[in-house]
């Protein structure tokens, strides 16, 4: 595996598609830094980064099968399991390189402004959240690289998927963020006092009102009132165990966490000034094992599938 | 005999068709084998197979002497180098830089041998010219260069010569014997174009729809399309005692068949024949070509 490694990382260095790539990371990331300056920090923008990501991985890998380079490593009694370990750990590498460029500009920038709100935890908790995603991202790419033997189709599948991760997290962000109760009132028009109604002509009046005209033309103004107000279960709240599979579904998925982490940065530097932060993201702290274990899930699914892989 | 690669009963099947079927054969070390067959007959399966591309669905091979479900088998793949198909260069890097990549591949410590290799294959002058750039002939040079790159003992090319122009395929022919006698290389090539392996070959194997139809030596299948004259007398002990008269080469097939090497006179013979109450039933000339020796054997294959 060394040794494939090695001779990837000397390809790695001559490929201008690398540059391109990296040069690419930086633009994206100055760019972000610039839209989250005013402490928004919206994940769309981070996806462009996931994006160099995939295009780098699909063309890269799929120029071993476009140009049969990958045989070369078999004939010479390369293990597949060797081969496919070596593309993982480059590309993990290359994934966080990648990581690095959009972060080090975006750093530089907000530095200027928002940065300084940021408590030092929520800081670390986010890069290192974001560098694990990184390494998430580069694994499923690789492994779809590798069993896709044509470059196009491999980085069409990445792209969809990204997209697809994407809106399904927003999806269970929405589901799970249903209160489980909701407020239901009930009100009662009442005729308003002559007071009341001297505001409505003089036009002071604030709330809202409606009026009737009866039949001899003379005008009766009424407003609401409440009656009643009542809480009552939320219908479209999840129950358990539901619910459960649904927040590790959202905490598996990359989009998932970072949703999370952008609301723990814009809570920081726009909300909150001294709260606790993980009194209220305490999933943040659970995030890098479930990074983790998409890391070992789509390995293995990777290694189980390349091994068994026929090369033309 | 050493073999350098076996196969014995070797099947490989993709969903509903048969690409190889019962494969058996044994490439002799020190040889080029010349492994012919029609498009579709299974040739780059095999290849496929014992280079690790793929994995047999039935029967099993050897190398140097291990088996293809032996782990020890990586070590046999390090004696061996294989251009399958096309040569697997990577097009945006010069041929140095395709070598040092495979140098690093196989761990070799030193790109030392870099230059001498270039310059084996032809492709010293190439600089800083990337292979996309290259023609037919270099790329396929290259590719070579590329498995050689482990030193090895065993080359398997798959149709090397394909697409070639006659000065390409003159140069790639001469590198191949210059490997096999230089280097002691045994070298297995694929290819269809029976006239380009007799001059290369030392042994053949006729392959036809992923069956082995004949392995041959290059000086049985010499003997077999010899040119001749096939008799057929009553009596081939009176039709021998004539032709030793005569000085003639010949070689008695059968009871009443025998194939005459040279010209010989036929009223002569006839007389002489006669003499011992010896009756000529037929007599044949024999003109087998090449092509019509491999047809012969693969058509007749079809109808067994």
């Amino acid at each position: 595996m060394r040794k494939c490694l090695s001779a990837e990382i000397y390809r790695c260095r001559r490929s201008t598609l690398f540059w391109l790539m990296l040069l690419a990371s930086v633009l994206a990331g100055v760019f972000y830094g610039i839209v989250s300056m005013s402490g928004s920090f919206e994940d769309i923008f981070v996806v462009p980064l996931f994006v160099i990501s995939a295009a780098f991985i699909s063309l890269n890998t799929g120029r071993e099968y476009t140009d049969n380079t990958i045989r070369n490593k078999i004939i010479i009694g390369a293990p597949k399991t060797a081969v496919l370990l070596s593309k993982l750990v480059f590309d993990v590498g290359t994934g966080v390189l990648f990581c690095a460029a959009f972060l080090a500009p975006c750093a530089i920038i907000l530095s200027f402004g928002v940065l300084s709100k940021l408590p030092a935890s929520v800081l670390c908790w986010t890069l290192t959240g974001l560098v694990l995603l990184s390494v998430v991202w580069a694994v499923l790419f690789t492994v779809v690289s590798m069993l896709t033997s044509a470059k196009g189709v491999g980085g069409i599948i990445n792209f969809v998927v990204i997209i697809a991760v994407m809106l399904l997290a927003y999806q269970l962000e929405s589901i799970l963020r249903q209160p489980e109760f909701i407020n239901t009132t009930e009100h009662s028009m009442v005729q308003m006092t002559p007071e009341e109604v001297k505001q409505i002509q003089e036009g002071t009046y604030q709330g809202s009102y409606s009026d009737a005209t009866d039949e001899n033309g003379q005008v009766t103004y009424y407003k609401p009132v409440l009656t009643n107000t009542e809480q009552k279960p939320n219908p479209k709240y999840v129950k358990q165990p539901l619910r459960g599979i649904l927040t590790h579904l959202d905490s598996m998925l990359p989009n998932g966490q970072m949703n999370e982490y952008v609301s723990c940065l814009y809570h920081h530097a726009v909300v909150a000034s001294e709260a606790e932060p993980f009194d209220d993201y305490p999933r943040l702290k659970t995030f890098p094992l479930y990074s983790c274990l998409d890391i070992l899930l789509l390995s293995g699914v990777g290694l189980i599938l390349f091994r068994k892989k026929e090369i033309r | 005999m050493d073999y350098v690669l076996t196969t014995n009963g070797l099947g490989k099947r993709y969903k509903h068709f048969q690409a190889l079927n019962d494969l058996t054969m044994h490439v002799p070390k020190g040889a080029i084998y010349g492994f012919v067959g029609k498009n579709g007959a299974g040739k780059t399966t095999l290849i496929r197979l014992i280079c690790g591309l793929q994995d047999p669905t039935s029967g099993e091979y050897t190398l140097y002497g291990k088996r293809n479900t032996d782990k020890d088998i990586i070590k046999s793949r390090r004696r061996m180098g294989a251009v399958v198909e096309t040569a697997a260069i990577y097009m945006d890097m010069t041929a140095e830089e395709n070598l040092k990549y495979q140098y690093l591949l196989m761990g070799i410590p030193s790109f030392n041998g870099i230059p001498e290799l270039l310059k084996l294959v032809g492709l010293e002058n190439t600089g800083k010219k990337k292979a996309g750039n290259f023609s037919l002939g270099m790329k396929q040079r290259l590719g070579i260069a590329i498995a050689l790159a482990g030193d090895p003992d065993f080359l398997v090319l798959d149709e090397p010569v394909n697409g070639l122009d006659p000065q390409g395929i003159v140069e790639i022919r001469e590198l191949i014997l210059k490997l096999n006698r230089e280097r002691q290389i045994t070298i297995l090539i694929s290819s269809h174009i029976l006239d380009e392996l007799s001059r290369l070959a030392t042994h053949y194997g006729i392959i036809d729809s992923g069956k082995m139809v004949k392995e041959i030596s290059a000086e049985e299948l010499e003997a077999a399309c010899r040119k001749c004259t096939r008799m057929e007398v009553s009596d081939t002990a009176v039709l021998a005692r004539a032709l030793d008269s005569m000085n003639v080469e010949y070689k008695i097939i059968s009871a009443t068949a025998a194939d005459v090497y040279a010209k010989v006179n036929i009223t002569q013979l006839t007389v002489a024949l006669a003499k011992e109450n010896c009756e000529v039933l037929s007599m044949q000339e024999r003109d087998e070509s090449l092509e019509s020796y491999f047809i012969s054997l693969v058509g007749g294959a079809d109808h067994a």
